[in-house]
């Protein structure tokens, strides 16, 4: 019987104009996004590569001993299926010898227009319209058979309620599958053509046979949601105002409000504010040392009689020689203390700023879980490398690119500064084997969340998709038990 | 007949689920995301007077390199489209060699807002208003046929014309009341805001240039859902033919078209320039300082920088002995030769760079040119374009703002770089001029377009909304004429 019913399920609603509707506004949007958003993505990585032969044609044999080398992010591959937070990443990590590493982000807009209306790649298609076209599919299944008569010859005919609210959305699903995996197949094709992407690669295959999974669970979730509002109302009119109330909560309102609301309960400092405090700090902390170290080296000039001239890097006389060789013993554990000092006001500072975030973030991300959508959104933008975890990631290939440098370049060379009052005189040398000419500034070797991360970070996103699949479900058949079918 | 009419639609209208729903809708959303707006707007304008006054603090009075730094405050109406503000640098630095850098903080406070989208007051007009407007009109005549009273109407001798117009106007007036329900509280919400000031005319006008231009908008999209249902025969069909039209309209246009339009001319990347700029101003300066060396040493026998020595009351200096007279007129010579040369590339660095600017510049016209064609076949588009233009968020902002930091690199170099004359290891200051008599280096005075400035820029997506509107209405008008009433 149940076979029976998918099949007529599955009948009825290819003959409907919903289904070809729905089939066209597939099979152009989905392959279509997906081909600007390739185009986006080589256009991108263009951009990267341009940028990266410039800098190292320009800066790559710089490698005094305060050079600030430039670890270029390059653009995640998976951006083409979600651009997510990549328009707002920091474009590269700028190293420097104090051992602060920064991130930058060239401010241009190059397409203004596209940031205004905003992007139509994978992730918008199956949030906002396929979505849509689920709600649609199913809206009136249930009230709409009431409206036309059949649900009541169906019921006196001793089909379980159970067996027909299955039936229609197993139906429904199956029916919607067929235009999206069509649509899809186009839009992977369109992929493959391109020359810098290859679908085959493993490191992109299990990532993109995720995301389509977690696409076939939501496109469900959504079904099982039409149904559901179907069962709760007794016409087809009273099923699409409360299908669009339901669609623009769900879709529109509880994943956009929620940040928002998070903000507005536990507002924290902006992040502009918490860089320029740490700058201050270091400043702050950098000033008071060089006094200290001023006040040594004066003391160690008048141990030893030198009380004439200025400040140089090369002394002067036996008097002076041994009180630079004094300095340079002593002032290491001024120096290492400062950097201790400067460490921890940071770290502090730092720490403070991320308990604080992650409190924000905590509280916006389990106010949005209300809506199906925000955890397909993290699923996928997270699989993407373009979720809310990448800033942190950032962090990490920032800090590591810095110690790279500091091996390559910074440790190589022996930076001595003689301050004095308001005078300085800084020289630098080199360590014995490093040759400046023979060496480069080291590329960054940026990594991006890997498949396991994003999985063991979202599994409760996976789970809450069942959750909502088996409440729509639930609520659905509690109500279509009591549904006056007559 | 008129009256009747209208009152008979508007009395249908009101105690359809529809009306509920859709005032449901405005009052909880447009109040709800003008309250996050407002929220939002206060920490970015907080963020950005603590960062203005850490940094005047600390770094106001001009130095030797001194580096003016201008910030941008958020504008007000960003709280009703919060457009490219996001995007758009947070200050500009200034520099002595005339070339500004804009700096945008890679801030990623907010990265869940980011990702799950915004919502502000044009978010709940693109996407929920214009859905009801569609939703209250989809089944006007369609509906109407279906219940059989449309046949009636018409044997009653009303005329079809009279008819769609009563239809149309009673639905819109119908819409409009819970919509300025939900403005007028939003507006409550907004004033409420110890830190925004809607005293000043100007505001004032915007404001009521938005609500007009959105008034506009609600009349164009009910007269649309009018058309629609004059093309279907049921309100199932009406509802399927509305949802397409919305995908497209709101959906598809305006998100395809400027990706489109990237893909056939595309501009080189805002990232690309700017290497190409900071790469060129390294080549000048370093021409600069060979031909400064070059041209002293054969000109007058010595190094630009070369320090002299005293023997037996003569001057020595490359190869030169001279008496101190002779000496200090040749040194006087130096300098104002190397003043002199200083000036010429003080002047030529900016053209030079003006020049790469102006050609990235007109590729991004021309892109923009063919994005504007392309995206006003959705009348979306053209009420997004007038919205955010008239918040100051809108696709002119980017161009104003660099418009704005020249100014202030314009403003700060007559003030203190204009007198700096650059030398290998230091920097001299202009005869007669006196730093420590300088006051503290001046606030960036941010202009923005007036009004009359920005409804010229729009009078053109103004005029295609009536446009819009005029065609759907006859379109529709001249489908009622030919359509089958039984």
């Amino acid at each position: 019987m149940l076979k029976t019913l998918i099949r007529k399920e599955i009948t009825e609603t290819i003959l409907d104009l919903r289904f070809w509707v729905v089939t066209v506004l597939f099979l152009i949007l989905i392959p279509l996004g997906m081909y600007v958003s390739r185009k986006d993505y080589e256009r991108r990585l263009a951009n990267y590569q341009q940028e990266h032969q410039m800098y190292r044609q320009h800066y790559g044999k710089d490698t005094g001993p305060s050079v600030e080398a430039q670890g270029f992010r390059p653009p995640s591959v998976l951006s083409i299926f979600a651009l997510g937070l990549d328009p707002f990443m920091p474009d590269k990590a700028i190293t420097s010898r104090s051992g602060l590493v920064r991130a930058a982000k060239e401010p241009g807009i190059d397409n203004p227009e596209s940031l205004l209306f905003g992007k139509a790649d994978y992730l918008f298609n199956v949030s906002f319209i396929v979505s849509l076209a689920a709600l649609i599919f199913t809206f009136n299944r249930i009230s709409g058979e009431r409206e036309k008569g059949t649900l009541r010859l169906m019921i006196s005919s001793s089909i379980r309620r159970g067996e027909i609210l299955l039936a229609k959305i197993v139906g429904n699903y199956l029916v919607l599958l067929v235009p999206f995996i069509i649509a899809l197949l186009a839009a992977l094709i369109i992929l493959n053509t391109s020359s810098v992407v290859s679908i085959w690669s493993s490191k992109l295959w299990f990532a993109l046979l995720a995301i389509i999974l977690i696409t076939l669970l939501f496109m469900l979730v959504m079904v099982s949601l039409g149904i559901c509002v179907s069962t709760l109302t007794h016409g087809s009119m009273a099923s699409i105002m409360m299908l669009f109330l339901v669609w623009v909560m769900a879709v529109l309102g509880i994943p956009k409000m929620s940040p928002m609301i998070a903000e507005a309960v536990y507002p924290i400092e902006s992040k502009n504010v918490v860089d320029l405090t740490q700058r201050i700090a270091r400043e702050d902390i950098e000033s008071e040392y060089n006094e200290k170290k001023s006040d040594l080296f004066k003391s160690c000039r008048a141990e030893f009689g030198v009380t004439h001239g200025g400040v140089s890097t090369r002394p002067d006389g036996e008097a002076e020689e041994k009180a630079y060789a004094k300095y340079d013993r002593e002032v290491v554990a001024i120096e290492n203390e400062c950097q201790r000092r400067i460490a921890d006001a940071i770290r502090k500072l730092e720490q403070d700023y991320r308990n604080k975030r992650n409190v924000q973030a905590s509280l916006a991300v389990n106010l949005s879980r209300i809506s199906p959508v925000s955890c397909y959104t993290y699923l996928i933008s997270g699989l993407a490398g373009t979720g809310p975890a990448e800033t942190d990631k950032f962090t990490e290939n920032a800090e590591r690119y810095q110690e790279q440098v500091k091996a390559a370049i910074y440790d190589n060379w022996i930076l001595k500064t003689y301050r004095l009052g308001g005078s300085r005189a800084t020289s630098s040398h080199k360590v014995e084997g490093f040759d400046p000419s023979n060496a480069s500034v080291p590329d960054i070797k940026y990594e991006y969340t890997t498949m396991a991360e994003v999985i063991r970070a979202g599994w409760v996103d996976i789970l809450l998709l069942f959750v909502f699949n088996v409440l729509f479900f639930a609520i659905a058949f509690w109500r279509f038990n009591k549904y006056d079918v007559r | 007949m008129l009256k009747t009419l209208i009152k008979k639609e508007m009395m249908e209208t009101v105690y359809d689920l529809r009306f509920v729903i859709a005032s449901l809708l405005f009052i909880t959303l447009i109040p709800l995301s003008m309250y996050v707006s407002r929220i939002d707007y206060e920490q970015r304008l907080s963020a950005y007077q603590q960062e203005s006054r850490i940094w005047r603090a600390r770094h106001g009075t001009p130095e030797w390199d001194s580096k003016g730094h201008g910030f941008r405050a958020p504008p007000v109406l960003s709280v009703f489209v919060l457009g490219l503000d996001p995007y758009l640098p947070d200050k500009v630095v200034t520099d002595f060699s005339g070339v500004f850098q804009t700096v945008k903080e890679p801030n990623t406070d907010g990265a869940l807002a980011v990702l799950l989208g915004q919502i502000d007051f044009r978010f709940c007009m693109v996407y929920v208003v214009s859905l009801m407007a569609l939703v209250f009109t989809f089944n006007t005549v369609s509906g109407e046929r279906e219940r059989g009273t449309l046949r009636l109407l018409i044997a009653c001798s009303v005329p079809r014309g009279v008819l769609l117009f009563c239809k149309w106007l009673s639905k819109t007036l119908v819409l409009i009341v819970p919509f300025l329900v939900a403005v007028c509280i939003a507006l409550l919400v907004l004033i409420a805001s110890p830190q925004i000031d809607l005293n000043t005319p100007q505001l004032v006008y915007s404001i009521a240039a938005i609500l007009g231009i959105s008034l506009l908008l609600i009349v164009c999209m009910t007269i649309l859902g009018v058309c629609i249902s004059t093309y279907a025969t049921g309100s199932l069909q009406s509802i399927t033919l509305l949802l397409t039209t919305w995908v497209i309209l709101v959906l598809g246009i305006p998100k395809v078209t400027p990706m489109i339009a990237n893909i056939i001319r595309r501009p080189e990347c805002r990232r690309v320039v700017s290497m190409r700029k900071t790469a060129l101003t390294e080549d000048l300066m370093a021409e600069f300082y060979d031909r400064r060396e070059k041209e002293i040493a054969s000109l007058y026998g010595v190094g630009p920088d070369e320090y002299e020595t005293r023997r037996n009351g003569l001057m020595i200096i490359g190869k030169h002995k001279l008496t101190p007279e002779a000496f200090q007129a040749l040194m006087n010579e130096v300098k104002d030769h190397k003043e002199q040369l200083w000036r010429q590339y003080r002047h030529r660095i900016p053209r030079e760079l003006e020049k790469i600017e102006a050609q990235y510049q007109n590729q991004l016209q021309a892109t923009h040119t063919l994005t504007m064609v392309l995206s006003r076949l959705s009348c979306l588009s053209c009420y997004i374009y007038t919205i955010a233009d008239l918040a100051g968020t809108g696709i002119h902002e980017p161009r104003n703002y660099m418009d704005n930091a020249k100014r202030y690199q314009d403003q700060i170099s007559q003030l203190l770089y204009n007198n700096i004359i650059v030398h290998k290891r230091r920097l001299s200051w202009e005869k007669g001029f006196n730093p420590s008599q300088m006051p503290p280096l001046p606030d960036m005075q941010y202009a923005r377009p007036n009004l009359k400035t920005i409804i010229s820029r729009r009078l053109w997506d103004v005029l295609l909304l009536v446009f819009y509107s005029v065609l759907f209405y006859s379109l529709a008008f001249f489908r009622l004429l030919k359509y089958d009433v039984r």
